[in-house]
């Protein structure tokens, strides 16, 4: 693998092309309100299906790092996370913007997004190969193992009830099974419709879960005016001794961040939750978070950041995305019949070098466009969101049908919008349900493949230790939350 | 009408109920969807094994959903999640749930009419039922959203033919 | 403007084809692929798309239409107008796709190109496996069941069902999928043999995890000389992937013929070329009766092997 053609390649026209397109459209999403990096992703899918998949993992890669650090402005400047990861961002950016240094919270926030995203590009560089050479030994049963733990992850460490998290994922496993059954090439589910031979298309069920259903939500908030804000950005460079004084906190909220990103299925947004708590516990002072105070922004806007360079470990390693937005950037990569796994090194090099390069030119990129424009940025909230919303959704519609220009295809986004919504508003988190969606065919496949290798023992599983470990990992994390709740009910009756 | 302090709880739990119960028709209609699915020579547990126990773990998920709303569990909060945070509540401006129903129903029409007049056509039309629908009703706005409109529908349409997708 | 264009069209194709077939094509083309971009079938497509736009002066349009075991985008071709502007580029995909019924209908159904390239196939072992060489492999599969790692109905299985009935041998099936996962699977141990193209083994062969048993091929490669054919070892067999291009059945000849003859000069452009020679594919022309008797032979075989074999689908 060779990186520093990966940073060369960059630099020529059309990849640097996209890789400022990328990075630019991810803060501008990020920021906004109503829509989410993953909307994004989801959009860009059925455009980097036309390109080279090289070309394709520049635009995604610089897409999810300008979502993840877009949310900040907002965040900062107006209590608004423009992401779920910045929510953590709005305790101390937004006192301290409204406190009369609101270019210095950015400034915080900007930099400790940037060196963050740096950090985890390190881990990213050094752990992933080596990852990957340990992957090799994981087999169908391990696959497995580990496909149902990252369900359980993610439904236990999303926000709300386990069991609706669970049920969600389960949901996204259903949603995948209809169509040509891969292991036997049979036919399934298709209740004798011929166009559900096959199945639903994953795109257009991302789209619609990802981007219409936000758009449909967004609707109610139409009216959501927001004030003028002061244009001045005093104080947005940090000075040498400011980087200095936060490098312990830096340093713990990347490790956290990345360990977490690495971690299947768990987002950026657990991350600065934790980098955040952690810091607040650790302080000297834990009185003046949340109250405007510098260590806190820090501590989240790093923390996010670093899930990036965490999260892309598993993908190319596994195929195991790290997070919900990396299960879109490896829907992506699949559907380029690039292979994400232990080989990838060996059979896409220039893929591997192509996503790592990009990882850390555009938080270099990010740095600079947020730096230059972040007040520019925060300006377009005053657009109405009355203009913005039907183009998105006219957008999505050309999406579903560029890729088999199908109307079933359309139906199906517009369907699963409705179901996405409708999910959100009964506080059903949508993360489980992309995973599920993406991971159910692999942990299919996988666990037949080995039955049809043990002969149809399912023993393995309890035999070979690493899958044992995630078996118990996965039982664990969805008892412990249970055991718990049913313990703090025996210590307080309820109040009836 | 009792003040939102009050309805919260049924309400969630209602809502709760209810996609406990989408969660079961879906699960019982994969079951009964892969009843006949044959078993295949090479394969011992078949096509119809993992959507069949997928459905059964559903079943179960959702039946313990269901048992905690009717005991009056809270599902909500910190109650069983290992992290919860509380969103800030901007408040200074109206929500509109009627803007959300209309999206839906815009956007189903929306579909329906592209295979009978053209993308284009029902593009533009969209954007400006849509928008009209959304925006503040002032002659300001109204212009803007017919100029994003008639450029936006027609501009797209024009464009992503260029890139030979096949639009209708 | 439109007249120089079609002055320019004309001169092109009297230079090659009968001139009943000039007024075609008339817009740009749509390649139909039923497979991911990445795969074998996605690349031959894109070697002929700009060659092919030389010879026929109109843009041609590679798009993937994924889905269905490559069912979605063959039935999307079958269904589409008979101008001749839409193609469908697919090897013998769509005839396991035929044979497993996962579509209602089968090569018949089209009109029927031309072949452009062929490809043989190598049997592929883990570097460690003990059998290094044909015999001392299909040894091994009689004496003990050996792991093959295939998509079941797919054609890497077919490859081995061929080889099985060809040998007399039999393996334990474990379904890993197309090359990609298939490779990383045998790379790990967790299955003992696979079919792979010399593509697709190239890059773990090289790494040293992989091992080239034979190549089912005439003669050795001319880029790969110490690779030791089946033949050559003694078994006789000939296995390989066909590139095949097909048209909607009520295409008119002339343009089916035109195109075909568009395919044929496009083989001799120098950038076709260079592509079969770094893909190690063989340059292999046939359209017409001799196409459609081809197809219809290999088909007929394969419904036998499946019958054979049990390899049946609802």
């Amino acid at each position: 693998m060779d990186l520093v053609q990966g940073f060369l390649h960059l630099v020529t026209g059309g990849p640097l092309l996209l890789l400022l397109v990328g990075t630019f459209l991810g803060i501008v999403v990020g920021a906004l309100p109503g829509l989410t990096g993953g909307a994004l992703l989801a959009l860009s899918l059925p455009f980097t299906y036309r390109m080279s998949s090289v070309d394709g993992v520049i635009l995604m890669t610089s897409m999810y790092v300008g979502g993840i650090s877009g949310g900040l402005i907002t965040a900062t400047l107006m209590r608004i996370p423009g992401e779920p990861s910045a929510v953590v961002t709005t305790l101390d950016g937004f006192p301290m913007a409204r406190g009369g240094r609101p270019g210095r919270a950015l400034g915080l926030g900007i930099s400790a997004s940037l060196i963050g995203g740096a950090l985890s590009w390190v881990a990213l560089v050094t752990l992933a190969p080596a990852m990957a050479r340990l992957a090799l030994v994981f087999g169908p049963f391990e696959n497995f193992a580990l496909v149902l733990m990252a369900l359980v992850l993610i439904a236990a460490l999303s926000q709300g009830s386990v069991v609706k998290g669970l049920l969600s994922g389960l949901f996204g496993m259903l949603v995948s099974y209809p169509g040509i059954d891969e292991t036997s090439g049979q036919m399934r589910l298709t209740f004798g419709f011929e166009e559900m031979v096959g199945g639903f298309s994953y795109l257009a069920v991302i789209l619609g879960a990802f981007a219409i259903s936000q758009v449909l939500a967004d609707a109610m908030h139409a009216r959501q005016k927001f004030e003028r804000l002061d244009p001045s950005v005093k104080g947005i460079f940090l000075s040498p001794k400011d980087y200095l004084g936060q490098a312990f906190n830096i340093v713990r909220s990347s490790v956290i961040g990345v360990w977490i990103g690495i971690l299947p299925g768990v987002g950026a947004s657990i991350s600065s939750i934790v980098a955040y708590s952690v810091a607040k516990n650790m302080s000297k002072t834990p009185e003046k978070f949340g109250t405007g105070f510098e260590d806190g922004i820090v501590a989240a806007e790093t923390a996010n950041n670093a899930n990036t360079g965490g999260a892309l470990i598993p993908m190319i390693t596994l195929g195991i995305p790290g997070s919900p937005a990396a299960s879109i950037l490896l829907a992506g990569l699949l559907m380029h019949n690039v292979q994400p796994g232990p080989t990838l090194f060996t059979n896409s090099p220039e893929v591997v070098s192509a996503l790592m390069a990009t990882h850390l030119a555009s938080h270099i990129v990010m740095f600079a466009m947020m730096v230059a424009g972040c007040m520019m940025i925060a300006r377009l909230m005053y657009v109405q969101r009355a203009y913005v919303l039907p183009i998105i959704i006219v957008l999505c519609v050309i999406g579903a049908l560029a890729e088999n220009g199908r109307m079933f295809d359309v139906w199906t986004m517009i369907g699963f919008g409705v179901v996405g919504f409708l999910l959100e508003l009964a506080a059903v988190p949508l993360g489980p349900f992309v995973i599920g969606l993406i991971l159910a065919p692999l942990a299919e496949t996988q666990l037949r493949a080995g039955l049809m290798g043990s002969n149809g023992s399912l023993m393995p599983l309890v035999e070979r230790p690493v899958a044992l470990l995630f078996l118990l990992v996965s039982v664990l994390m969805f008892v412990w939350p249970l055991w718990r709740d049913f313990l703090r009910r025996r210590q307080t009756p309820l109040p009836a | 009408m009792s003040g939102p302090s009050v309805t919260e709880e049924p309400k969630s739990a209602r809502a709760d109920a209810l996609f406990a119960l989408a969660m079961m028709a879906v699960a019982l209609l994969t079951m009964w969807g892969v009843r006949n699915q044959p078993r295949a020579p090479y394969d011992p547990v078949g096509a119809a094994a993992v959507p069949f126990w997928t459905a059964v773990a559903v079943l179960a998920l959702a039946s313990v959903l269901l048992v905690r709303v009717l005991l009056k569990h809270s599902t909500r909060g910190a109650a069983m999640s290992l992290f919860t945070m509380s969103e800030a509540v901007d408040d200074s401006y109206a929500v509109v749930p009627r803007f959300s129903v209309y999206a839906v129903v815009l956007s189903l029409f929306y579909v329906a009419l592209i295979p009978l007049a053209g993308f284009a056509a029902a593009s533009v039309l969209f954007m400006l039922v849509f928008g009209a629908a959304l925006c503040d009703r002032t002659p300001r706005s109204l212009a803007i959203v017919a100029v994003v409109a008639l450029l936006g529908g027609v501009g797209l349409d024009y464009g992503f033919r260029a890139l030979l997708i096949d639009l209708p | 403007m439109k007249r120089r264009d079609f002055v320019a069209g004309t001169l092109a194709a009297s230079l090659a084809v009968p001139a009943l077939a000039q007024a075609y094509p008339d817009k740009p083309v749509r390649i139909v692929v039923p497979n991911p971009p990445g795969g074998s079938a996605d690349y031959i497509a894109r070697f002929f798309q700009t060659p092919l736009q030389r010879v026929l002066g109109q843009p041609l349009a590679v798009s993937n239409v994924v889905g269905g075991g490559t069912s979605i985008g063959n039935r999307q071709v079958r269904d589409a107008a008979p101008d001749g502007h839409t193609v469908l580029a697919i090897h013998q995909a769509l005839l396991t796709a035929a044979t497993l019924k996962v579509m209602d209908f089968g090569p018949e159904a089209f009109a029927q190109v031309a072949q452009v390239a062929t490809e043989y196939v190598t049997v592929v072992v883990n570097s460690k496996a003990p059998y290094q060489t044909l015999p001392a492999f299909l040894a091994a599969a009689k004496a003990g069941d050996l792991k093959a790692g295939v998509q079941i109905g797919a054609i890497n299985h077919f490859l081995f069902l061929s080889l099985g009935d060809a040998t007399g041998t039999k393996f334990r099936y474990v379904n890993t999928g197309g090359g990609g996962p298939t490779r990383t699977a045998l790379a790990g141990g967790h299955v003992d043999c696979a079919f792979l193209t010399v593509n697709e083994a190239k890059p773990l062969v090289d790494s040293g995890d992989l091992k080239i048993v034979a190549i089912f091929a005439p003669q050795r490669l001319a880029s790969w000389p110490n690779l030791a054919t089946a033949r050559e070892q003694g078994t006789d067999l000939l296995l390989n992937l066909n590139y095949w291009w097909w048209m909607p059945k009520a295409t008119p000849r002339a343009r089916v013929d035109r195109f075909a003859d568009a395919l044929r000069i496009a083989m001799n452009d120098p950038e076709v070329v260079q592509k079969y020679a770094e893909f190690n594919m063989s340059a292999v022309f046939l359209k017409g009766a001799e196409l459609e008797a081809e197809i219809a032979r290999q088909y007929e075989a394969m419904k036998k092997l499946a019958e054979r074999n049990n390899v049946t689908a609802t």
